[in-house]
This record gives structure tokens, C-alpha cells and sequence, in this order.
């Protein structure tokens, strides 16, 4: 029998010892001088890019902090979607920027995704958090930038791995005129582009005519086959995290949802819009993937995986070398089980909006 | 009395006036003395992505609500913490999933514990005790674990905790009291519980 199955209590110094080990191993990061710029540019200050040196991963505060003075409105919104029951719910929120204003030449229209998206490493399934940032340009018919990175963050993996597990967080960046990206074959709705926003038009009938026959891709009929929920949710989806839709083909797309069989919608108890107002959810009821939206202004906040988006490819970034074989790496089915159209968990992707000046 | 900034003239209060008109300056003194160790805070109770937003949200939140910071009632510091706090209990279940995943350490290091020379043993020894802390602080009530955490973690004093709380200052030590006896009489026997999973 060993000692500690006899001694069953710590003195002060052993339990302080432990309370000092616990958790100590606590990096420094460079994401505060992101919060310190979104700080200050709420409080009305303008600021510079932080100086000082630059360490790997300053790319994702760097890139937009020249315009935090407009993007901290949206920065809110990730974060403030999964606070139910918020401490400030007494104070009246600070009122949200206007991202539907007319962009001036030089302007961006941002978004920014987080995702968490499973992976095998070293055998096991976890889950690593990506971020996408798409920026459109005023024109939509310039070139748009689109970049992907890991974040480095994982779930599902236990301490004594996580050590083992190298990121690799460089950005992949990659711009497309028009919004046509290369190598990235064109599927109407999953894909849309310049020309294929400016084509949608503010009529809740026609969209969702569309959204139920247009064509997809090649394999399909000529003239299109009907559309079954999960993928109307799926192409309304890709095309609402361009960020870059007008507010009134938003809100017809949203109308249109509503007469699409299948699909049902709820207002969220618990979750909320940046403003503390509570989402509308839509969901496929048989296979329970949810869009959340902000019912005012139809603004995509957070959604289920789906491999119908946009922006999925990000998917094929590489991770990571672990140090400890054998592993491997590789991107599961999506699943067909149906989901609770009403659980509580949340989605694992959540978008921010915001308008820059510089496009990454 | 605490000192924010040490070494500033301008600002060696660590109760400022955070009311004026024009907020970023006093806003961006009190980032600059408060957000590293409020990131290192939250870093170690939710993970480090978590911890920077939170920290974000901490500042922002308060710029909101900097009307209602009362300096007479307590520091600047404790008023962020305070905030922080309520912030956090949106994270209690990834909080206690990070837990209870190291809390399963304990059992795996008392199995690995036979056979090490003296030097890594003791190594083991205290890998295995902050496991059996991490079991026994996930079963502490959120309350409790946020007034050890604010003492032990954060580095605040007990009336801060106090402050940040909006509790009695001896309702903090008493508390701390009976927290500090519960875990160390409970902390070394996680090894041998079941770790219940939160789904």
C-alpha cells in the first residue's frame, strides 16, 4: 500500500503547491494587443497597429487593426452570441454599427468565421478551431481575399497529447476576382461570386423557386432538381457568410425559408444577437442542421458543420506533425444522424461582420 | 493600498476616475496594467483562445458600464474581476471539461508512479497532485472555486475577492477557510473517484 493511500490529507503547503502547478503552463499570447486596439477603438480612440515585435500569428490582429474603428461592432458578435443571461443584460447595449450602409471606394465588407472542425490526430477524433476571413471589396466585382487558418485551439484532446501536437498557423490567403477563387469549381449557390449576388433579387417567391430547382453543378438535371432542406439550408448558408449580401435579399431569403418544406423555425430561449435580442433559428427537421440568424437585420450568427459552404475547402489546410507516431490525419463524413431540431449545444461556427478599410 | 501603475505620476491610483468624457486614455492605462494578468487568470480556468476573448469582453463590457464603477466601493481591479467573473460562468461546462480531463491524469500517474527514481518521482508526485486538485476543484460549486481561483489564481487580496464578488469580506475568509479544509481532506482521494463526464 503507498503512502498517499494512507495520508489523506494535504497539508496548507501541499495543497498550495498544488494550486501553484495546476494549469501554470499558460503561454503568453499576442491576442491582447487585439483586444487592446478593439478597446480603444470603441472607446472613440484612433489607434495604429501595435508596435513592438512580431511574433508568429500576429497576422490576425495585424491584418485588421488599421480598421478596428469599425470592426469592433462586429468583433461583439462572436462572442456575445453564446452569453445567454449576460452579467450587463440590465444596461442598454452599445448600439450596433451600421454594416448595411453604402461602402466607400476603398471599403471592405468583412467576415469572419470560427468553425470547430474534426480531425484525427494521433488516432483520436477531436476537433480544431479554423478561422476563415473573407474580405469583399465595395465592388464586388474587384478582387476579393480570402484567408484560413488554424487557430490553435482543440477540443477533445487531453493535456499530455496536446503538448505533442504542432499547429501549424500559418495563414493560407487567396484572392479572386469577382469573387472566383482557383481550383475552386463553380456551384451556383455554394459558391457564389460577384455576378452571382448581384443576381438575387429581393422577391421571396422567386428565391425561393431558386432555392429549391437551381442547378448546383453539373451532375444535375438541366433544369435543376428539387432540393431537399438540409441543402436549401446549406446554399442560403454559403451564401449569407459572404457577408456581402444586401439587406433586402437577406430578408427575402430568410422569407423564402419559411415555405420551404422541411424546414421550421423557432425563436432561440437562450442565444442571442450581439444586442441581446434573441435569434430565430432554422432548422432541416430531419437531420436537424440549424442556421442561426438575427430575425432584424438577417444576419448569419452561427450555424452547424455542414460540407455545403462556402468556404469549406479551408478544411484541407494541414494541421500539424505531431512528434509522437503513428497518427493520422483525415476529414469524417458528414454525419446523417438525425439531430434534435430544438438541443441546446451549440453550433460550431460563428460569424463576425464588420466594415474595413484595408482587406487583410 | 494597491498601485496600478507603478512608477506613473499620472495615474498611481488604483481607484481612477473612469467617468470622464473622453474614456481610451484612462481606459487604455487600465489594459495595459491589468490585461496580461487577467488573460494569464482566465488562460488557466478556460484555455487560451477562451481567455482572449474573455479578456476583450472584460474591457469592453466595462467601457459600457464604466458609469457604474463606484471607486469608494472598491479598486478598479477588483471591479474588472468582478466582471470577469460573471463573464466566466458562461464557460462553467468547458471550465469543468478541462477538469475533469486532467483530474483522469491522477489515475494514470499513480499507475505510472512505481519503479521512478527519487527526482521523477516527485515529478510524478506533482503531476498527480495537481490532478487530484483539478477532480476536487470540479466538484466545488462555482461560487467556491471562483473565490479560491480570484486568491490563489488572480493574486487578489480577500477584500478584493470581496469587491468583486459583492460579498462581506469575512464571508470570503470564512469561505476560503472551509474551501482550503474541504480540498485538503477531499483533494487526495480523486484518484480513487469516478470523474463524472459532462456530456
Amino acid at each position: 500500500m503507498r503512502e498517499d493511500n494512507v495520508r489523506k490529507i494535504w497539508s496548507e503547503a501541499e495543497l498550495d503547491a498544488a494550486l501553484s502547478d495546476l494549469n501554470s503552463d499558460v503561454e503568453e499570447d499576442d491576442g491582447l494587443a487585439f483586444a487592446r486596439a478593439s478597446l480603444l477603438a470603441a472607446a472613440g480612440v484612433e489607434v495604429a497597429p501595435p508596435a513592438g515585435p512580431q511574433r508568429a500569428g500576429a497576422w490576425r490582429w495585424l491584418a485588421v487593426a488599421a480598421a478596428v474603428v469599425t470592426l469592433v461592432g462586429g468583433l461583439g458578435v462572436a462572442a456575445a452570441v453564446w452569453t445567454p443571461d449576460p452579467p450587463e443584460m440590465s444596461q442598454p447595449a452599445a448600439a450596433p454599427p451600421d454594416l448595411d450602409r453604402p461602402l466607400a471606394p476603398g471599403e471592405f465588407h468583412y467576415t469572419q468565421k470560427l468553425a470547430w472542425l474534426p480531425q484525427f490526430v494521433f488516432g483520436q477524433s477531436v476537433e480544431l478551431q479554423q478561422k476563415t476571413e473573407l474580405w469583399v471589396p465595395a465592388d464586388p466585382t474587384g478582387v476579393w481575399h480570402r484567408r484560413t487558418a488554424w487557430t490553435g485551439s482543440v477540443r477533445g484532446l487531453g493535456p499530455d497529447l496536446k503538448r505533442d501536437l504542432k499547429i501549424n498557423l500559418t495563414p493560407h490567403d487567396e484572392a479572386g476576382a469577382r469573387g472566383v477563387f482557383a481550383d475552386q469549381p463553380y456551384l451556383n449557390w455554394l459558391t457564389p461570386d460577384a455576378a452571382f449576388l448581384a443576381a438575387l433579387v429581393p422577391d421571396r417567391q422567386v428565391l425561393a423557386q431558386r432555392l429549391v430547382t437551381d442547378t448546383l453543378d453539373a451532375k444535375e438535371p438541366p433544369n435543376g432538381r428539387t432540393h431537399r432542406a438540409p441543402e436549401v439550408l446549406g446554399m442560403v448558408r454559403s451564401v449569407l457568410e459572404t457577408g456581402a449580401v444586401r439587406q433586402d435579399v437577406r430578408i427575402a431569403l430568410l422569407d423564402a425559408l419559411t415555405t420551404i418544406p422541411g424546414i421550421i423555425n423557432y425563436v432561440a430561449p437562450d442565444w442571442t444577437t450581439p444586442d441581446r435580442r434573441p435569434a430565430t433559428v432554422y432548422v432541416a427537421k430531419d437531420t436537424g442542421q440549424r442556421l442561426f440568424l438575427d430575425p432584424a437585420t438577417a444576419r448569419l450568427l452561427a450555424a452547424d458543420s455542414t460540407q455545403d459552404s462556402a468556404i469549406r475547402h479551408s478544411q484541407e489546410m494541414p494541421i500539424s506533425t505531431p512528434k509522437t507516431p503513428p497518427y493520422s490525419i483525415s476529414v469524417p463524413n458528414t454525419t446523417t444522424k438525425p439531430l434534435s431540431p430544438t438541443r441546446p449545444d451549440a453550433p460550431d461556427a460563428t460569424y463576425s461582420y464588420a466594415i474595413t478599410r484595408t482587406s487583410g | 493600498m494597491q498601485v496600478i501603475h507603478e512608477g506613473s505620476e499620472l495615474w498611481g491610483q488604483d481607484r481612477p476616475d473612469l467617468g470622464g468624457p473622453e474614456p481610451g486614455p484612462a481606459f487604455g492605462r487600465l489594459f495595459d496594467a491589468h490585461a496580461a494578468q487577467l488573460r494569464r487568470y482566465l488562460a488557466r480556468r478556460v484555455g487560451p483562445e477562451p481567455a482572449n476573448d474573455l479578456v476583450a469582453e472584460t474591457f469592453l463590457v466595462a467601457l459600457r458600464r464604466r458609469e457604474t464603477y463606484r471607486p469608494e466601493l472598491g479598486t478598479a481591479r477588483s471591479w474588472l474581476y468582478g466582471i470577469a467573473t460573471n463573464l466566466l460562468r458562461h464557460h462553467v461546462r468547458s471550465e469543468l471539461r478541462g477538469l475533469q480531463a486532467t483530474a483522469r491524469l491522477a489515475r494514470t500517474g499513480e499507475a505510472s508512479h512505481t519503479g521512478h527514481d527519487g527526482r521523477v518521482a516527485e515529478q510524478v508526485d506533482a503531476q498527480v497532485r495537481a490532478a487530484q486538485l483539478a477532480g476536487a476543484l470540479a466538484r466545488l460549486n462555482p461560487a467556491d472555486r471562483d473565490t479560491l481561483l480570484l486568491v490563489s489564481w488572480a493574486g487578489l487580496e480577500p477584500a478584493e475577492v470581496a469587491e468583486a464578488l459583492g460579498i462581506p469580506p469575512g464571508t470570503v475568509r470564512s469561505r476560503l477557510h472551509r474551501i482550503r479544509r474541504w480540498l485538503r481532506t477531499n483533494a487526495p482521494a480523486q484518484d480513487q473517484e469516478e470523474v463524472q463526464d459532462l456530456a
